[in-house]
């Protein structure tokens, strides 16, 4: 869970949620601007044919081939009047039983109806072409769009003050005027404005459907991405956790195997991998116990004729002392067949902890005098510096202790230098209680290159050196006790040169019960 | 990239919202006048007498006529020696003599044109009016007032509101009259 917390953005729901999106936004966004387009397209065209059909007509119905004199004015009221809509065009022939002035009267009084305005202008041949005076349509008209309707049927959109309007222009043809006079009975040209909001607001009221039909398609992709992602997120946690648990040394781990797609194909091959896995690790864990059953099986088996060994050429060398002449090669023997016993002993106790038989033997021990035991008992008193407290007793092994202490106190006395000095005393380490015995000299100090590996088997400060002293599994021993005990040994240079070994060992283990008080 | 790529797309989006103005935009040729209009008859006056004169007409302008007697002559009628004695725009009421009727009572007013002062008709642009007027169908009765008619109520003197008929100027036609049924 929090794994996939540190990553809402670059995981794959936010991923593939982010790729339906994508196409679900596309997708409405280029239809709903395809049909926002054609119904623009559509409507606009539609008022505009309607606008200009109607002065067509209008023009046609109205204008007749000839004029009587001076009645341009008239026949542009009329005309303003029929296009706006407050007088019918009739086709019939039929006279209306209604005058010029009742029925302006009449516009007057009808409220609203501002949509279309109309403005005759009359048309003088020769003169420059005239423009309605402003303020009588919705719009101004250029003196552009007035040559241009004089010579056909033009139109142009307006926006003014952020309101549409459609502006026609056209004028009559197929008339005839005198030749002296025919200004007279030229018919004007009209000019029509009509007020397009309503259309703006119908375009508006689309728009918004289409809004909402675009976020309704976005949030169905929204609930379709998380399905899918549902889908393939889980095989893949599924796959992530097994994983994790062959990591972690659980080699048996297998995950079902659901479907036919790529995920499936992941899990069997997943199977198969942690099933060779399993298979070799079992092989090489079983030839690792072989290969170190056999160490100790040799160990052991050299140790009984190494003993009675060790007891015969100790009394030949003593005898080959006793005699005159050169004993050399009698304490020669004698010295070699004892390291051999060591190196068995090592041996012996390697495997040991190589096969995890190892146990603590544990009772209460006094730092101080452990210390001064294992001294004594290896002649070593005197050659060493002891420093530290008298302390309480700590729980250990003291048979362990034992063997790292001699071990690092022989070390420093064949490698260092003397003064080689034990101090020990109460240390706390990581909020544990413990004990630190340091042991310290004055040698050359830690051999070059060797810092890391100095605790490894069989490492040796000198190749040349390699046959006469050590085991060479001295430290590696030493290391293993203190780590059974739950404890560290380090080494490292001192300043002012030679070697420093520090041993801590927990004064209680967790997990341990105290069984005697 | 794509931010700029979106931030463009939003930009043509909304700057391609709504009606947009357009430059002058065809429409198809100009119309050709079509309009149906019977001819009209006017009396002019031609060597102090009265004579009709057919003129085209307009339609659905059935008082027409009156309105051109105040028009000056074309240059054919010119060269007829043709002329008009009405030298102010004139001004058409009709009435029925019920509600929805056809109009069959005209009064006949000049056109206001700033000044108060009542119109001294000569008798030759009185016999123009009126015969014009007469000639039109339905019409019985028509009425010629010197002064202005007004929106508000006005107080017109008698002498100022004749009720007149095209037989009182008989003597003015040179020819035999045109009826008035001839006129279409």
């Amino acid at each position: 869970m929090t794994v996939r917390a540190l990553r809402p953005l670059t995981g794959l729901r936010a991923r593939l949620a982010a790729a339906f999106l994508a196409v679900a936004l596309l997708a409405s966004v280029l239809a709903s601007g395809i049909s926002y387009v054609l119904y623009r397209r559509m409507m606009l065209d539609r008022a505009q044919d309607e606008v200009v059909a109607d002065v067509r007509e209008t023009l046609t119905f109205q204008v007749p081939r000839q004029l009587p004199p001076d009645s341009a004015n008239v026949l542009g009221d009329r005309l303003e009047l029929a296009l706006t809509g407050q007088v019918e065009i009739r086709v019939s022939e039929a006279a209306p039983a209604v005058d010029v002035l009742t029925v302006r009267a009449r516009a007057d009084e009808e409220p609203g109806g501002d949509e279309r305005r109309a403005a005759a202008v009359a048309v003088r041949p020769g003169e420059p072409v005239a423009v309605p005076e402003p303020g009588t349509l919705h719009v101004p008209v250029t003196r552009e769009f007035a040559e241009r309707a004089l010579k056909e049927t033009v139109f142009r959109r307006v926006v003014r003050d952020g309101t549409p309007y459609l502006l026609v222009g056209a004028h009559p043809t197929g008339y005839t005027t005198t030749v002296t006079e025919p200004a007279r009975t030229t018919p004007p040209m009209v000019f029509v404005s009509v007020d397009l909001s309503r259309e703006a607001d119908d375009l508006r009221l689309f728009t918004r459907a289409l809004l909402i039909a675009d976020g309704a398609a976005v949030a169905c992709a929204l609930v379709l991405a998380f399905l899918a992602t549902r889908g393939v997120l889980r095989p893949v946690r599924r796959l992530g956790a097994a994983a994790r648990a062959l990591g972690e040394g659980d080699l048996d781990t297998r995950v079902d195997v659901r479907g036919r797609d790529e995920l499936a194909d992941l899990a069997r091959t997943f199977n198969g991998t942690a099933e060779a896995l399993e298979r070799t690790v079992t092989e090489l864990r079983a030839m690792d116990a072989a290969s170190r059953r056999f160490v100790a099986d040799v160990s052991h088996e050299l140790r009984t004729p190494l003993t009675s060994m060790v007891a015969l050429t100790d009394v030949l060398a003593e005898d080959a002392a006793a005699a005159p002449g050169d004993g050399r090669a009698a304490r020669l023997v004698a010295a070699e067949t004892r390291r051999l016993g060591v190196l068995v002993e090592h041996l012996i106790e390697i495997s040991r902890f190589d096969a995890g038989a190892a146990a603590l033997v544990l009772d209460e021990v006094n730092v101080a005098e452990a210390v001064a035991a294992t001294l004594d008992a290896r002649g070593w008193t005197g050659d060493v510096a002891v420093d530290g407290a008298a302390d309480p007793s700590v729980r250990l092994d003291p048979r362990r202790f034992d063997v790292v202490l001699a071990n690092l106190v022989g070390n420093a006395l064949r490698h260092g230098r003397p003064p080689v000095t034990v101090r020990f005393g109460p240390a706390d380490r990581d909020g544990r209680a413990g004990v630190e015995v340091a042991v310290a000299d004055r040698g050359p100090g830690l051999p070059d290159g060797l810092h890391d590996a100095i605790f490894d088997r069989f490492v040796k400060a000198d190749a040349a050196r390699a046959a006469s002293e050590g085991s060479g599994l001295g430290l590696s021993i030493a290391k293993e006790n203190a780590v059974l005990h739950g404890g560290t040994l380090e080494a490292a240079d001192r300043p002012g040169g030679g070697a420093v070994f520090t041993l801590w060992l927990p004064a209680e283990r967790p997990g341990e019960e105290r069984e005697s008080a | 990239m794509i931010r700029a790529a979106a931030l463009a797309a939003a930009a043509l989006l909304i700057a391609g919202c709504g009606i947009r103005p357009t430059g002058i935009v065809t429409a198809g040729p100009e119309p050709r006048a079509g309009g149906q209009a019977d001819t009209i008859t006017v009396y002019l006056v031609r060597d102090g007498k009265l004579a009709a004169v057919l003129r085209p007409g307009l339609p659905e302008l059935p008082f027409l006529p009156i309105t051109q007697l105040a028009a000056p002559p074309t240059p054919q009628e010119r060269a007829q020696g043709l002329r008009t004695e009405v030298t102010r725009a004139l001004e058409i009421h009709g009435f029925g003599a019920q509600e929805g009727e056809d109009v069959s009572e005209l009064i006949i007013a000049p056109r206001p044109d700033g000044g108060d002062r009542p119109v001294t008709w000569s008798r030759l642009a009185e016999a123009q009016i009126v015969c014009t007027a007469a000639a039109l169908p339905g019409i019985e009765s028509v009425q010629l007032w010197s002064v202005p008619q007004r929106r508000e109520p006005v107080v017109v003197h008698r002498k100022d509101m004749r009720t007149l008929v095209c037989d009182d100027y008989a003597d003015l036609f040179a020819a035999p009259r045109v009826s008035p049924t001839s006129s279409k």
